[in-house]
């Protein structure tokens, strides 16, 4: 089948079979390989990418199903004006180690900052449960999506200074 | 595949980001070896994708060990010895890539952070017909079985007497003073100060204050537990003397070359799998040598350029490729140091270093900075000096670096449904120097929320005919950010007097330390239960079984 | 993990789907989200030959309110109910439901028809719906029906959506009188599906006397289950501790809970009994 999306604002065709998942689109026909696989049973969070601004996990949806729509990976957070907020937000505070949930991680934030600008700390840690992080402890994924929240806002950016008890 | 080639000169390994590792990734799977066979054979290049169903069923697995421990000690709770006897399930074949030395690892670390001289410790492994087993986890060599053993039943100690988990500690632990410090099992402890982590623990956490709410708490029937952990780790293998793996002693190295920019490279025997090698080494060297870190590219995981290793695993790239670091880092000072004398026509004692230039002893205006010390080995080095600006070492340790902490959780837990809140999570490491306190922080973090899942979720389960029964993320549970608490992290600082840096390593000991504290405050909570001791994972169902099998539950639920 | 091979149509209105349907009978599935049935799909546990994708098909995704009943399209999202005002103001049930559905991810694609078509014990909604006392809209190509929510679960994975049908709407009758409404589910961590889940709905009239009640219990027997002894047990009474205890006994009693690794037996119905009595209290609070 025959299908048009835009990946990043960039127009892309592509002929798949149905049952092609739009991660494997994405990373092997369009060589975006920012997204990741992580399981098979929809609980990682690896795969996440926006389908029209929504987060979705993209091992969970048929290519064929986003004819027509917008999708936004990973690839396209960094712009000509430099790192994303959330971005920045992740490399200021240690957010990623491995990197392996990252992308996944920083697609799910950005609609959860989308729709709430100010989350509290619970308000974030319920809002990435469907996301996976082997190697953080998740503490400094918490700090870089309110440092992201406070760049976004034009709030004080809070200290990325390691708080020891 | 290279022995097997005879051929190894012609064999290029190239490792570039490879998510994490944790232990998993040290042993050689045979997809591996099928796929490089599948190459030579059909002159392709071949892939290897393994899924997530796959891995969980066929990946090494860690932490099958089924301990006794028993404890003696006097009526005052003062320790007298330890008895641990270990049946340990290795799966179909040994995963480990293990010091040859010591088949059980370094289990026999397991007495702890106490002062006493008495151990015994067995241990029998089978192999069954489970995933290859027996892997260090996050782990160096099978220490957080021994940690989980020592730390669980010196509270079992606690709870049996009735004397405070926390005194009980304070009152075995070995002194300041009394390192280095010999243990009943032969190893010698570098440096730590016990007594001054947990103290910094109880504070940061307001133990006593927790102690009077519990009472509280008890009294209207709550369910509330305290538990502490103060465990000493084992990490850095290891001196050649005793460690090799299958023959190849267990150094590390590094090699930094210097351009004449004053830009340098450095390359290293490990490969950081999200520890921060990058960040760390240059700092190490930056320190060293004195030129900015931001101005050194560390290069890792390339077998045509990277000088021997044997990587990066249970915690011990900073205490021997770290070491490496500085010791090459130093060669090269020792070297612009005689470069400083020549262009400075004076003899080299004159001469005093502060980081980035040398300059003359008494007349601080005549200087010369490192990056023109570098430029000056290319173009105008003394007659008789090699030229160039490079330096390799391999570092052999004198011993391994004795990282330990203090932790301490609270839990509640609801008493209708058992189910667990970790409250508050407290953890004091000491890895002594620290290096970079952001990635040090970050490990720990990483750590412990690893250290919770064994504690609480995560267990490979088998039915009787050895089918895997929870092979998918939808039954193999792994934290996500609202399991995890939100972790509160601080440290002491006891320098290991060996290390040329006075690091230890830190990567592991939050996995090891923080599942006792865990289980010691589920324990502890449960005390009006009688409950003294529960194997972990510990989770809400397991909490109903066992008080349903002490008959302790209402009966009105027979139906 | 790929699916085995299938055709794939997205016809664009609810006739040509229902003609569709109608014509390719048993080999046709019909996909909405896509959250239960392309997991099962990867895992080859079910291979259909055609799947009909509704998604494009206008009018299907709505929460609004009609006469004296909630209704909700078959294809709105998840994240819509928990995003939806009306039930915010008064079915504050579904957003306990929601935070405990999954995660924000899967709540953006799941529907809340898929939600009850795929008969799943397991899922959420179908006790909510119980405890509602919801009726389902099946819509075939001659005609479509409203089905009471207590007849539609017929056994595993089957429900009273026939071949060549497809599940439109639901709709939830407005309480006269004092209403709350709750949820609950006991999982092993955020994500799971329920080890037990209790779904209360109570309606009080002015002196406090409990004049309907609806009670659900989520993944405790063969089907979603409506505890009707819970559920005599409050009717009448002013809610005092003995009826919610009565209550909350026999939902532990009248479950058939199966041993697996959630937990066994025992253990579930311990489950059920704390959350019945928990989500009663809680109802009973909001409707005050
Ligand atoms: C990781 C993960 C965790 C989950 N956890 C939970 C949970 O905790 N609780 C919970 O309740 N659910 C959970 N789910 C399931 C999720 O809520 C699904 O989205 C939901 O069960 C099905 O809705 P859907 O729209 O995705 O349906 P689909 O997957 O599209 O369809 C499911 C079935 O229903 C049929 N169907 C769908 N819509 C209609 C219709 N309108 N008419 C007739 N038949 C139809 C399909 O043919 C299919 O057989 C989870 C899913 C995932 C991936
Ligand atoms: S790959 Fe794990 S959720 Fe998509
Ligand atoms: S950074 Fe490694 S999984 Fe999150």
């Amino acid at each position: 089948m025959e299908i048009k999306i835009k990946l990043n604002g960039t127009e892309m065709t592509a002929d798949v079979e149905p049952r092609t998942l739009l991660v494997h689109l994405i990373r092997e026909k369009f060589s975006s390989t920012g997204t990741h696989i992580g399981c098979d049973t929809s609980s990682c969070g690896a795969c996440t990418i926006l389908i029209d601004g929504k987060s979705a996990k993209s091992c969970t949806i048929l290519a064929v199903q986003v004819n027509g729509k917008e999708i936004s990976t990973v690839e396209g957070l960094l712009t000509a004006e430099g790192l994303h907020p959330i971005q920045e937000g992740f490399k200021e505070n240690h957010a990623l180690h491995c990197g392996f949930c990252t992308p996944g991680m920083m697609m799910r934030a950005v609609e959860l900052l989308e729709k709430n600008p100010n989350p509290s700390e619970d308000e974030i840690r319920w809002g990435i449960s469907g996301n996976l992080c082997r190697c953080t402890g998740y503490n400094n994924i918490v700090s870089a999506i309110k440092y992201a929240s406070a760049k976004i806002r034009g709030a004080e950016l809070p200290s990325t200074e390691p708080k020891f008890v | 595949m290279a022995g097997h080639a005879g051929q190894k000169h012609k064999i290029r390994v190239v490792s570039p980001d490879i998510g994490g590792g944790f232990g998993g990734k040290v042993p050689i799977y045979p997809g591996y070896v099928i796929a490089i066979a599948v190459s030579f054979l059909t002159g392709v290049p071949i892939k290897w994708v393994e899924d997530r169903s796959e891995n969980l069923q066929a990946d090494s697995f860690a932490r099958d060990y089924h301990i006794k421990a028993e404890i003696a000690a006097t009526k005052e709770g003062k320790i007298q010895a330890t008895r641990f006897k270990v049946l340990a399930d290795h799966g179909y074949t040994d995963a480990s890539a293990n010091p040859s030395k010591f088949p059980t690892g370094l289990f026999s670390i397991g007495t702890g952070s106490y002062d006493y001289d008495t151990a015994y410790m067995e241990a029998d492994a089978v192999y069954t017909n489970k995933p290859p087993g027996g892997v260090a986890y996050r782990c160096s060599f099978r220490v957080t079985e021994a940690v989980h053993a020592i730390e669980t039943v010196v509270d079992t100690l606690a709870l049996k007497i009735g004397k405070d988990p926390a005194q009980l500690r304070f009152e075995n632990f070995i002194k300041k003073d009394q390192f280095p410090w010999k243990s009943p099992t032969g190893w010698e402890y570098d440096s730590g100060d016990y007594k001054a982590g947990l103290e910094k623990a109880m504070k940061a956490i307001d133990y006593d204050g927790l102690r009077e709410e519990q009472v509280e708490k008890r009294k209207k029937g709550e369910l509330m537990g305290i538990g502490i952990s103060t465990f000493t780790e084992i990490v850095g293998a290891g001196p050649s003397k005793d460690f090799d793996i299958l023959g190849i002693k267990m150094f590390d190295s590094a090699e930094i070359r210097v351009h004449p920019t004053g830009k340098a490279i450095a390359r290293f025997g490990t490969k950081s799998q999200g520890q921060g090698h990058e960040t760390t080494y240059a700092q190490i060297i930056a320190e060293e040598l004195g030129i900015p870190a931001e101005n050194i590219q560390v290069e890792e995981g390339d077998t045509d350029t990277a000088p021997y290793g044997l990587g990066t695993y249970a915690s011990r790239s900073t205490p021997t490729a770290g070491a490496a670091a500085a010791m090459a880092a130093r060669k090269l000072r020792d070297k612009a140091k005689k470069i400083a004398a020549y262009l400075l026509e004076v003899s080299e004692d004159d001469l005093e270093w502060e980081p980035g230039k040398f300059s003359v002893k008494g007349a601080p205006e005549k200087s010369k900075t490192i990056q023109e010390l570098v430029f000056a080995a290319y173009t105008n080095h003394p007659q008789g000096m090699e030229a160039g600006f490079e330096a390799t070492h391999y570092y052999d340790p004198p011993n391994l670096t004795f990282p330990n902490g203090a932790y301490i959780c609270v839990v509640d837990i609801d008493s209708d449904t058992f189910e667990i809140n970790v409250r508050r999570f407290v953890a004091i490491d000491d890895c002594g120097n620290i290096i970079n306190p952001m990635i040090v922080q970050g490990q720990v973090h990483g750590g412990l929320t690893q250290g919770i899942a064994p504690a609480m979720y995560e267990e490979l389960l088998y039915d009787d005919d050895g089918n895997i029964l929870n092979g998918t993320l939808m039954d193999y549970l792994v934290p996500t950010a609202v399991e995890s608490p939100s972790w509160e992290t601080g440290h002491t600082i006891t320098p290991s007097p060996h290390h040329p840096i006075g690091a230890k390593g830190v990567g592991e000991s939050p996995t090891v330390g923080a599942p006792p504290a865990i289980a010691n405050a589920i324990c502890d909570a449960l005390k009006p239960y009688g409950i003294t001791h529960m194997n972990i994972p510990i989770t809400p169902f397991k909490i109903f079984k066992t008080l349903q099998e002490k008959g302790l539950l209402d009966t009105d639920l027979k139906i | 993990m790929i699916p085995s091979s299938f055709e794939y149509s997205a016809p664009s209105t609810l006739d040509e789907a229902l003609k569709m349907l109608n014509e390719l009978g048993d080999e046709a599935k019909i996909l909405a989200g896509g959250h239960s049935l392309i997991p099962m799909m990867k895992l080859r546990f079910a291979e259909p030959e055609h799947l009909v994708d509704i998604n494009n098909i206008p009018g299907l995704s709505y929460v609004k309110e009609e006469g004296e009943y909630l209704i909700i399209g078959a294809m709105t999202r998840e994240v819509e109910l928990e995003e939806s005002d009306i039930v915010a103001a008064k079915f504050p049930i579904f957003l306990d439901a929601a935070k405990l559905i999954a995660d924000p991810q899967v709540r953006n694609w799941g529907t809340i028809g898929g939600n009850l078509a795929h008969g799943d014990v397991a899922n959420d909604h179908p006790a909510v719906m119980i405890a509602l006392d919801a009726e389902v809209e099946i819509t075939g190509q001659n005609e479509s029906r409203w089905v009471s929510i207590n007849e539609f679960f017929m056994g595993f994975y089957t429900t009273a959506v026939q071949e060549g049908e497809i599940l439109t709407a639901i709709r939830i009758p407005n309480a006269s009188g004092k209403n709350g409404n709750s949820y609950h589910k006991n999982e092993r961590k955020v994500g799971d599906y329920a080890t037990a889940g209790v779904a209360v709905n109570i309606t009080l009239d002015d002196s406090g006397t409990c004049t309907a009640v609806g009670i659900g219990l989520t993944n405790v027997n063969p089907t979603p289950l409506k505890a009707e002894r819970s559920e005599q047990a409050l009717i009448g009474t002013k809610l005092d501790d003995a009826a919610i205890a009565n209550a909350a006994q026999y939902a532990s009693e009248d479950c058939k809970p199966s041993d697996d690794l959630r937990g066994s037996v025992d253990y579930k119905r311990r489950i059920v009994k704390t959350l019945t009595k928990r989500m009663i209290i809680k109802a009973m609070e909001r409707a005050n």
